[in-house]
């Protein structure tokens, strides 16, 4: 036997993985050769060295970064066509612009340039020009274009239009898909890059939220979740611990309405929030299903709509708040027409339980709609 | 095949310390309510993720310990670990169970971490081990000399490892971090035993050569 098979005898030696008459031929060579020893005792020593070396633990529970990461990439369709896992890299490693898996490389960029030559050839045309939302075709290359959304957004919700369809409010309308759908839809940019997007789902003061009041054994059972999965929609818990839960909340602009949707006060009986990913369809459907359990679920209200007034009256000033909510709700559905196809939208569902005789009480602030 | 003289069990921490042993058998204890790895990918299976993220909480620190190891940095590593996780979670449909989950969950793990230091190769010193691993744990019931000299051994040792190649590094922490037998270094790293053998026998070769001072003392 050749002098490196025998060394590499003596390695599977020390670990245990050779046969039993192996284990006796080693032995001998061990009892006869004294450089075969020491062998055996440098590679023991190495052995122990590094089983020594201190173990690291996470600073950080990975589950909800994981689950939600996961829940992008299912969304995006990468559980059929993702990559293999050999293939995958680190998402912080990725090219933002390279992220996403196809055609879907290619599609994004195309309807980010098809909305800035709309915008473009209104602006030949018209003045002022949405400048903001110009630049949001930069949206699938670019994470600076990205934050600058939501402002583009509000902003371009909050222009105190009057007249019905001017070829500006057009512009604004067919051009915020791309700026909207690069905010809330699960891109194939997003999917890679869910640690620099993560918080945008939840703190996302935009983010739609719809609160019910619900019975306790309709919380008890997790009737919803079971909606949910007969759907098939994914969805997640909202944390309550985490420092983004009900941001909405604080958002709006009635704080004693706020107020009666503390936890504390609204639900002694007990509060659930869910974060869905659901298409326009999807919503719809989740939503009627709910509509028609009425002897067990009643709806409270729905928060998205009242940021986009706040938002119109911080910058109007003291313009009639209701005509703004009415244009920025005309603006809002012109959004879904155009992105009904493609997008993903996240979706917050709070359900409140309430005692039974309690049921149809209205909350503290009176601003519930029967 | 001889019997691997630490099996490799994820739920019964390795070393066999007293504190280990009482815990794995506390495990045992309630071992009625605590799901199995099948029960729970099941269930995720079925649509409820909160299954897999018990998985993510059981796996995550040993998965997160073994891969600072072999890509050198807490940041990667850290990286690694969610993306890996990530893509379990997302083919788990594919997981056809002939391995443990956590067999499974590695492959994938050392897959990526093995490209990812083929891409970002670091630089070698004991240096930099010590600056990408930042916060080093030590023990601490340790003399302050004792600690510093197992600090300084620890980043020798690193700084060693990190002179391997991917391949040799990656049979190396799987067999004496994680007490992996060769049957599951094997499966792992979609490997032949022999060659796991052969591999880890110039593995230990080459980082005895690295540190033969230091281990030549220690061994007499």
């Amino acid at each position: 036997m050749n002098p490196e098979r025998r060394e590499e005898m003596i390695s599977a030696y020390l670990d245990g993985e050779i046969s039993v008459e192996e284990r006796a031929q080693v032995e001998r060579w061990l009892a006869e050769s004294p450089e075969l020893r020491q062998l055996h005792d440098e590679l023991k020593a190495l052995g122990a060295s590094i089983q020594a070396l201190p173990r690291h633990q996470l600073t950080q529970d990975l589950q909800a970064a994981v689950l939600r990461r996961a829940e992008q990439t299912v969304l995006a369709g990468g559980a059929a066509r993702g990559p293999n896992a050999s293939d995958i890299r680190p998402a912080s490693k990725i090219p933002l612009w390279l992220r996403g898996a196809g055609w879907r490389r290619l599609a994004w960029p195309a309807v980010a340039v098809a909305a800035a030559l709309v915008v473009m050839l209104f602006d030949a045309q018209q003045a002022p020009a949405p400048r903001e939302v110009a630049q949001a075709p930069k949206g699938p290359t670019s994470i600076a274009a990205r934050q600058e959304v939501p402002s583009a957004k509000l902003a371009a919700e909050a222009q105190p239009q009057t007249s019905a369809a001017s070829p500006a409010q057009n512009s604004t309308a067919v051009a915020k898909p791309s700026a909207a759908m690069s905010r809330y839809a699960a891109t194939p940019g997003e999917v890679a890059a869910g640690r620099e997007l993560k918080d945008a789902d939840t703190s996302n003061p935009q983010l739609e939220t719809i609160v019910y009041r619900v019975s306790p054994e309709f919380l008890r059972e997790n009737s919803l979740e079971k909606m949910l999965a007969k759907s098939q929609i994914v969805w997640s818990a909202d944390n309550p611990a985490d420092p983004s839960f009900g941001i909405n909340f604080k958002e709006r602009d009635e704080p004693a309405a706020a107020d009666s949707l503390s936890m504390k006060a609204a639900s002694p009986l007990g509060r659930k929030a869910y974060v869905l990913r659901v298409s326009d369809e999807q919503r719809d459907k989740i939503l009627a299903e709910l509509g028609a359990k009425s002897d067990q679920v009643r709806k409270i209200e729905a928060l998205a709509r009242s940021v986009v007034g706040a938002a119109a009256k911080r910058t109007d000033g003291d313009a009639n708040s209701e005509e703004h909510r009415s244009e920025a709700g005309r603006a809002v559905e012109s959004d879904k027409v155009a992105q009904k196809v493609t997008t993903i939208r996240p979706l917050r569902i709070v359900l409140e339980a309430s005692a039974p005789e309690s049921a149809p009480v209205a909350p503290a602030d009176g601003k519930a709609k029967p | 095949m001889a019997r691997n003289r630490r099996e490799f069990r994820p739920d019964m921490p390795r070393n066999g310390a007293i504190g280990n042993f009482s815990r794995h058998f506390r495990v045992q204890l309630i071992g009625a309510v605590v799901k199995t790895d099948g029960q729970l990918i099941d269930e995720a299976l079925g649509g409820d993720s909160a299954a897999f993220g018990q998985l993510v909480t059981r796996y995550q620190d040993r998965l997160y310990n073994t891969l600072v190891h072999v890509v050198g940095s807490a940041d990667a590593a850290r990286d690694v670990a969610q993306d890996a996780l990530v893509q379990a979670y997302v083919k788990l449909e594919t997981f056809e169970r002939a391995s443990g989950f956590y067999t499974w969950l590695y492959r994938i793990a050392m897959n990526m971490a093995i490209s990812y230091r083929r891409r970002d190769k670091p630089t070698v010193s004991v240096e930099h081990a010590r600056e990408a691993l930042g916060h080093e744990p030590v023990d601490r019931g340790a003399s302050p000399t004792a600690r510093l000299e197992q600090q300084e051994r620890a980043c020798q040792v690193r700084a060693a490892l990190a002179t391997l190649s991917e391949e040799h590094r990656a049979i190396l922490i799987l067999r004496e971090i994680d007490g992996c037998a060769y049957e599951q270094i094997a499966e792992i790293l979609d490997l032949p035993i022999g060659t796991i053998r052969s591999r880890l026998y110039r593995a230990r070769l080459q980082l005895r050569d690295q540190l033969k001072g230091s281990f030549q003392e220690e061994a007499k």
